[in-house]
């Protein structure tokens, strides 16, 4: 099992995951919460992504795989002067 | 204030060859705009509203934040913004250091593959002016990091120059503090960035009406940045228009050259061929 932190909350998978199974699974639940619209994609394909505070390129997203205790920060966009 | 002499800056204008005759373009590295107006996406009631208010106001560059995803797709800006009508200009919003804004420039590069960023290091919460000291190191780093950078500063003209030595696309003077709605405090700073800088100048922060807008593009900067004098308007659509009115109004003024202020009136009809028997004073 490994354990994982995504945006402050644990996250268990089977195995190591990759990033982009990371957001796959993000974005799953973001559209089974309440209030979501089919209409409204949750991610956009705009995000990015910190693991321990590095930013990983998006490129490598769907190779990378995460271990055991490592921090993962999912950014995006907000409304903003 | 004194006669501006038009045209007498050529920063952010298209050169000879750049753009066809008549055409004033605002130019910001390899990005063209025909809009002076940049638009915030903060503080609106709605994203309806929002979205209205960039339809309205002209604008072809918007702002936005970096933060963490929100569980509410509703909250996920993206969704509300067309992106092939409107660049994407992210801001380093929040950060209190240089290091800070440089990672947060970093990550909204890696987002949307945009050089474009606005670079601002805020020196603390209650007043939200710029930290100098961190603002010029961050510029340094973005700039060799290979970023657009237009860049937040206070209206100091000593400053905004050595900001412009790093490298920047624009420097984006304050009007006053962000939010804060009390105009350009002080024209003639902005007049001396004017003449002393060659990148274009964006009033960035402070507007609170259009007549605050008209004034600063009459002084001959090259655009004006605002976000909540439209988004906290009684009605943001109809002030977003009015902005929209206010920097073109704003612009041709300057580019038409105003008169210079005098103390004593001037006829605008003739004195010449009046009837005999019309008296005048004495």
């Amino acid at each position: 099992m490994v354990s994982l932190t995504v945006n402050g909350e644990r996250q268990v998978f089977d195995a190591e995951p990759t990033i982009a199974q990371v957001l796959e699974r993000l974005e799953a639940s973001l559209a089974s919460a309440p209030g979501a619209q089919p209409s409204i994609r949750a991610l956009q394909g705009a995000v990015a992504v910190e693991v321990n505070r590095v930013l990983v390129p998006r490129r490598t997203h769907s190779v990378e795989r995460l271990r055991d205790g490592d921090e993962v920060e999912v950014l995006t966009f907000v409304g903003g002067g | 204030m004194a006669a501006q002499d038009p045209g007498a800056r050529s920063g952010g204008q298209a050169g000879p060859g750049q753009a066809g005759p008549g055409e004033d373009v605002l130019v910001l590295g390899k990005h063209r705009f025909r809009s002076r107006l940049i638009l915030g996406t903060g503080k609106y009631r709605s994203t309806e509203e929002m979205q209205a208010c960039h339809e309205a106001s002209g604008a072809e560059m918007v702002t936005v934040a970096v933060r963490r995803l929100d569980k509410d797709p509703a909250k996920n800006l993206l969704n509300f913004i067309d992106r092939r009508r409107y660049a994407l200009l992210p801001n380093t919003a929040g950060c209190y250091n240089a290091e800070d804004a440089v990672r947060f420039a970093h990550i909204a590069r890696e987002m949307l593959e945009t050089d474009l960023v606005k670079l601002e290091v805020i020196g603390d919460e209650r007043t939200l002016l710029p930290d100098p000291v961190d603002t010029l190191v961050a510029a340094e780093r973005l700039v060799r990091d290979g970023f657009t950078v237009l860049c937040y500063a206070s209206d100091d003209p000593i400053l905004c120059r050595r900001i412009e030595g790093t490298g920047v696309t624009s420097v984006m003077p304050a009007g006053s503090p962000i939010g804060s709605g009390q105009g350009v405090l002080n024209p003639f700073n902005i007049r001396i960035i004017l003449e002393t800088l060659k990148v274009p100048i964006i009033v960035d922060a402070g507007v609170g009406t259009a007549s605050d807008v008209a004034l600063a593009m009459e002084l001959g900067i090259d655009g004006v940045l605002l976000n909540t004098a439209v988004a906290l308007a009684k009605e943001p659509v109809r002030m977003a228009r009015a902005m929209r009115l206010a920097v073109e109004a704003g612009r041709e003024a300057y580019l038409a050259g105003r008169i210079p202020k005098k103390l004593h009136a001037s006829a605008s009809s003739p004195l010449e061929g009046m009837p005999p028997w019309v008296q005048r004073p004495s």
